[in-house]
């Protein structure tokens, strides 16, 4: 445990200190920072706070009556007008940016007109005209049925076996979340893989590997080097995640009309759940290939397309919210390369059954188990053939038990 | 108790036999040479001792028993196949590696100092492996060798790639670590290091033991495989001669193991403008004798083979 210890920790200073951790570590939640900044920026800069107006030929309207501050927060000030000529008058001048004109009608056409100049009224006008509208419109009723309609409903959507429920508010976080999930889950965990690909390619390229085997196990050599890794890959998410979370607590406060979000715990645990073994099967992978290349660039191009593989799910996005419950997304959930994927994706459109989703896990982690076993078998096998291929079909034949393959320790680079 | 006991082992690599019943004893505070030309098979023993490789048959014990993990600490290995992590300065490869070994990170400290003083690398300790020259490397990987003081130190071309004045000082730190107690296995070329340093000797050649004793003995057993001759003339291809060098004003005749050195006389007697002024019955160099059963050794598998 102690030589583990050692090698992870080098493993983690190492990657920490280099300049490609620090930018792609605070980069990205600069990046999200700036993007929350300008969208707030923009927000504010185009709130529309000028006065509406209105010319009521029906008279439905009460100017005296008007939402309640507790009832709704309205910005703009509503002017009445008892003439379009003058109304028109203000808005060419500028005075208010639209009216709004009820026909004599319009409790039995329920329709109003518009006028405005060049730019449609902003939100806000739209929201205070209707809220006003609103008010008026129910003054006659009982208070207690007034405040039901006036209160936005509240609506929760439950699965018929009742293990899922989705409340107004967290919608747009459920589909946007698995994206988050995705992107994260590429830039860190895949970046990491990589380097693991990297550190062991270039410990056969140092020549360091002969010393190494001397001094600790292989199963220790990989195992500190996958810890170091996944210390790399808590760092980064414990930035990002600490990010977000400033992030939308700064644009909830900044902006009014920000969605109430809750903490969607259920999809965190499972992402966590996910995670550990995924990242597991990543590095026993790239161990195999680091070691069954000659030089760490041959092994990026191989690691592509592994990473192909982890991120295909991505390329069926359109299906998992069309028909999150398709044969083929329920393959690709049991498939420990995609696994982590499609449920994060799938867990916000659909109520994953429980047997997939514990028959995936376990797959997942049986995989990630035999990938660093495996990975270990063939790194004692091909760990001192220097500049020398390693085939596939040697690779296969250390999976496979074969105890004098493994004793022989396979044809060596030189016999001397 | 032997350090290093190997008895009868064999190690194949598809139809190649690296190894082929090799035996050998390394005592307790010995320096042990364990020679043979390229490809004979003694980095494969080497490995085979470091349990790197398992053998095919036999038996390997390394202090006192087959190796496990704790034991590996007490090793100190310098590979023919030399590599530190390059991006990385000097000091914090260093001190790594001898944490790797069961060091303490303060102890490991206070020792480095030391060595990196004696091999003038210690105002070079905070720069890159890779900005380092290639004997400075080298110095390095030995510091990495020695640091965690072990007790079987296993060195494969220790000279390799070091100016006289370095390779003076690798040899008495070597002498210095036999004077401590500590047990060496050496495998180099270099046979006048050998024959300067070692207590005894295997050699290996096709993966065989040719010859294996001590050095003082083996020379004395191979007195009159070679003649010193003072003269002019052509001394070249002679029956029963494996080599002829000139040293000097001398020829050295290396001669088959079997072949009278009376016989060459007469060979040289019978040749045309030849004349001798001195010839003498050598006691063998290392290097003659390595030469002699080599390729005596290598004629016979021509026989053999053919």
């Amino acid at each position: 445990m102690g030589k583990l210890w050692l090698v992870a920790k080098r493993e983690f200073l190492l990657r920490v200190s280099r300049r490609t951790f620090l930018v792609t570590t605070f980069a990205v939640p600069l990046g999200f920072a700036a993007l929350i900044a300008v969208g707030v920026f923009i927000a504010i800069k185009s709130a529309e706070k000028r006065p509406v107006g209105y010319v009521d030929n029906s008279g439905v309207l009460d100017p005296a009556i008007v939402p309640s501050l507790n009832e709704i927060d309205d910005t703009v000030e509503i002017r009445v007008y008892q003439d379009v000529s003058v109304a028109q008058i203000d808005l060419e001048s500028g005075d208010i940016q639209a009216y709004f004109v009820l026909p004599e009608d319009y409790r039995r056409s329920q329709q109003v007109a518009v006028y405005y100049w060049e730019e449609k009224p902003g939100d806000d006008a739209w929201e205070a005209f209707n809220n006003f509208l609103r008010v008026n419109l129910l003054a006659g009723l009982p208070e207690d049925r007034r405040q039901r309609v006036l209160e936005e409903p509240e609506w929760t959507v439950r699965s018929v076996d009742g293990r899922r429920q989705v409340t107004a508010g967290i919608g747009i976080l459920n589909l946007i979340l698995p994206f988050i999930a995705s992107f994260i889950f590429y830039l860190s965990v895949m970046t990491s893989g990589g380097y693991l690909l990297q550190a062991i390619a270039d410990e056969k390229e140092n020549r360091t590997i002969e010393v190494m085997v001397t001094s600790l196990t292989p199963e220790q050599l990989i195992g500190g080097k996958t810890a170091g890794l996944l210390a790399v890959v808590l760092t980064q998410l414990t930035v990002w995640i600490i990010t977000i979370v400033i992030a939308l607590i700064t644009a909830a406060t900044m902006l009014e009309s920000f969605p109430t979000l809750s903490v969607p715990w259920s999809f965190l645990l499972v992402v966590a759940l996910y995670l550990l073994p995924t990242f597991v099967l990543i590095a026993g992978i790239m161990t195999a290939i680091g070691v069954m290349v000659t030089e760490a660039k041959q092994g990026n191009q191989i690691a592509g397309v592994i990473n192909l593989a982890f991120m295909a799910p991505w390329f069926l996005s359109a299906m998992i919210f069309t028909n999150p419950d398709h044969p083929v997304l329920v393959i690709l959930t049991m498939i420990p390369f995609s696994a982590f994927l499609t449920t994060a994706m799938r867990w916000s459109i659909t109520a994953i059954p429980a047997w997939q989703l514990i028959v995936s896990w376990l797959l997942l982690v049986a995989s990630a188990g035999f990938s660093l076993w495996g990975s270990a078998r063939i790194f004692r096998l091909g760990m001192l053939r220097y500049g020398k291929q390693f085939s596939l079909r040697t690779a296969l034949g250390a999976l496979r038990n074969r105890r004098s393959w493994i004793k022989s320790g396979g044809r060596p680079s030189e016999v001397s | 108790m032997p350090t290093v006991e190997i008895s009868h082992i064999s190690k194949s690599f598809g139809s190649t036999r690296a190894v082929d019943d090799v035996s050998f004893r390394v005592e307790k505070g010995e320096i042990f040479g364990l020679l043979g030309p390229n490809g004979a098979g003694k980095t494969t023993t080497i490995r085979i001792i470091l349990d790197i490789f398992k053998p095919d048959s036999g038996q390997v014990s390394v202090l006192d028993g087959s190796l496990d993990e704790t034991k590996k600490n007490r090793i100190g290995y310098l590979p023919e196949e030399r590599g530190l992590y390059k991006d990385q300065k000097l000091e914090t490869v260093l001190l790594y590696l001898g944490t790797l070994k069961g060091m303490e990170m303060s102890a490991a400290n206070e020792r480095l100092g030391e060595w990196l003083h004696r091999f003038d690398l210690y105002q070079h300790r905070h720069k890159k492996v890779q900005e380092l020259s290639r004997g400075m490397q080298q110095k390095a990987q030995i510091i990495a060798t020695l640091l965690h003081e072990p007790d079987l130190i296993i060195v494969d071309e220790p000279f390799l790639g070091l100016d006289p004045v370095n390779t003076r000082l690798i040899k008495e730190i070597i002498e210095e670590q036999r004077f401590a107690g500590r047990t060496i296995i050496m495998s180099t070329h270099q046979m006048y290091q050998v024959e300067a340093l070692c207590n005894r000797i295997v050699l290996v050649n096709h993966g065989r033991t040719v010859l294996y004793g001590e050095v003082e003995q083996i020379k004395r057993d191979f007195a009159g495989n070679a003649v010193v001759i003072e003269g002019q003339g052509d001394f070249s291809d002679l029956p029963g001669v494996l080599q002829t060098r000139r040293e000097n004003s001398d020829w050295h005749l290396a001669l088959q193991p079997g072949t009278n050195p009376q016989d060459v006389f007469r060979a040289l007697a019978a040749r045309e403008g030849i004349k001798i002024e001195r010839f003498e019955i050598a006691e063998p160099s290392l290097d003659d004798i390595f030469i002699s059963v080599v390729k005596g050794d290598d004629e016979v598998e021509g026989v053999d083979n053919g």
